[in-house]
């Protein structure tokens, strides 16, 4: 997947109109006479006008309805009965994804007056350049944000002097509680993207770490997960006080289990984890007492790693 | 529609049951919670799951289906295969994962829940 | 197909799910009560349907990047899914028709399945 397009899309949907249309708007009243209107046009600039009545949008005038009444030769008369009534408009906390949509109708207009949802006041006008200065002026501020986030976390590593560096992460988990298990997995998720881990990464990682932290949850009362960040590797520790692996070479095996029927009717304890857990990591080592617990490592290589190999 | 028929369109390799093929199949059911199957299957149905353990084989025969199709080229254990010799339990085997199985299922006009 | 279109197929009530997040194209399936199965794809599905009723549902969507999930067989979302759904911005869905009914129809109308080759 194209991970800046998806970001650019998310950004159309995130940004308000509100954020990106224009709010000094030349409005017109509608008991102005027509003659005024070309004034009005040429002097701004601009191809039309919303009509406003005590900050109500009323109406919508434009340079079509000024030839149409230049060329019928007819008496002056007030821009009210001229313009178009009951304009289409759009809200002003609606998305910019959806402003497009609507500018991008063939039928459709080039221009939208911006109402708010609440006041029912007009308090802006939209058109695609507002949108394209808008997104840009956004992508611009958010590239420079994430350039700030990527250098702060990911460069974290480079920016202390020492010999050997590493961020240790801790979490407890609590056994057979069912409701609980996977949130340090989906917690450290969101870390490791702060930490400018790449992406492929950190999916490998948080599959292995919820199927070990589940593994826990299903076998033992308590446990502990210990992330070892380094710069060529990501080392994960769970250990548990539980049972222990009797057999850990047949506990291996896809399809094992010595779940019981609960564990199953969980979506778990189909004897799947363990090989889950190995093809995603790099190095997988299995430490098992028999009645203290078990301890599951698990090696994943990171980039820089990959690189000096 | 046979189950022999079935086999033969979505290219399945019997394991077991080969000489109980001659049902009729016109309901499918797709589960890998066993307690849902035994609550929720009907009689006749066959099963879609990824499930292997032996279990299947006691549910399948309790609940009378028509077969069982092992989904995402599963393997059952020795003892589930014997089990279901001994039922006359029909295990079939795709390399299919669930939906494209069901799909193609839907599309022979087997319906189900 | 967007994701308010795949509701409409499935009779779906959305019970959790953005306006725009519901304008969401999606191709790829996953039909399964096994949350093991899901995580070993190599790809990432874009809806999950399964007859599963538990956090861990959320918390696999979250996990393997799934955008939707849909509990099938007429079941509300038990305590707290909905919760998480909501923290994790997953897109839940529930619906009357069961896992079969469900994947047979979506496949008719061309979506296909995640580990398919």
């Amino acid at each position: 997947m194209d991970f800046q397009l998806v970001k650019t899309r998310e950004l159309l949907l995130e940004l308000s109109i509100s954020d990106v249309m224009c709010s000094q708007v030349v409005t017109i009243a509608p008991d102005a006479a027509m003659s005024t209107l070309r004034e009005v046009l040429r002097d701004y600039g601009i191809s039309g006008a919303p009509v406003v009545e005590d900050d109500r949008l009323v109406g919508i005038v434009s340079t079509e309805d000024l030839i149409r009444w230049l060329a019928g030769d007819d008496d002056d008369c007030s821009i009210g009965e001229r313009m178009t009534t009951d304009p289409e408009y759009l809200f002003a906390d609606q998305s910019v994804a959806y402003a497009i949509k609507r500018l991008e109708d063939p039928e459709g207009y080039g221009r939208f007056p911006v109402v708010d949802r609440h006041s029912k006041k007009l308090v802006g006008i939209i058109t695609k350049g507002d949108i394209i200065g808008g997104v840009l002026l956004k992508l611009e501020q958010e590239y420079k944000e994430e350039e700030v986030r990527q250098f702060r976390a990911s460069h974290i590593f480079e920016d202390i002097a020492a010999d050997d560096k590493e961020i240790y992460l801790f979490y407890d988990i609590v056994g057979k509680d069912f409701d609980r298990a996977g949130k340090a997995s989906t917690r450290m998720k969101k870390n490791l993207k702060r930490l400018g881990i790449r992406p492929d990464i950190i999916r490998r990682l948080s599959i292995a770490s919820y199927e070990a932290e589940m593994n826990v949850v299903i076998h033992a009362d308590q446990g502990t997960m210990k992330y070892r960040i380094k710069p060529d590797e990501i080392v994960l520790e769970v250990s548990d006080r539980g049972p222990g692996i009797e057999d850990v070479e047949k506990a291996m095996q896809t399809g094992f289990t010595t779940s019981e029927d609960w564990v199953k009717e969980m979506g778990f304890g189909a004897g799947m984890g363990l090989s889950n857990i190995k093809n995603c990591a790099d190095k997988m080592e299995i430490r098992s007492d028999p009645g203290v617990g078990v301890t599951l490592t698990i090696r994943i290589w990171t980039e820089d790693r990959h690189e000096t190999e | 529609m046979k189950l022999s028929e079935i086999v033969e369109k979505l290219d399945l390799s019997v394991k077991t049951g080969a000489n109980s093929l001659d049902v009729e199949i016109s309901r499918g059911y797709v589960s890998d919670l066993l307690s849902d199957v035994i609550a929720h299957a009907e009689e006749g149905d066959v099963w879609i799951t990824l499930q292997i353990h032996q279990n299947i084989v006691a549910v399948a025969t309790m609940k009378s289906l028509g077969g069982i199709i092992l989904i995402g080229d599963r393997q059952p254990g020795d003892d589930t295969v014997e089990k279901a010799e001994e039922e006359g339990i029909p295990i079939l085997l795709s390399k299919l994962p669930a939906f494209e199985l069901v799909g193609r299922l839907y599309e022979l006009g087997i319906t189900g829940n | 197909m967007n994701l308010r279109e795949l509701a409409d197929i499935l009779e779906a009530t959305i019970r959790h799910g953005e306006d725009e997040a519901l304008n969401d194209e999606v191709s790829r399936v996953v039909a399964s009560d096994l949350m093991s199965d899901i995580l070993a794809r190599d790809d990432t599905p874009d809806v999950l349907l399964t007859g599963l009723n538990t956090v861990q549902i959320i918390h696999t969507a979250s996990i393997s990047g799934i955008k939707a999930v849909v509990i099938v067989r007429g079941k509300t979302p038990a305590q707290g899914v909905v919760a998480r759904a909501e923290e994790e911005n997953i897109v839940l869905m529930s619906t009357k028709i069961g896992l079969f009914e469900a994947s047979g129809r979506l496949y008719a109308k061309g979506l296909y399945s995640s580990g398919a080759e």
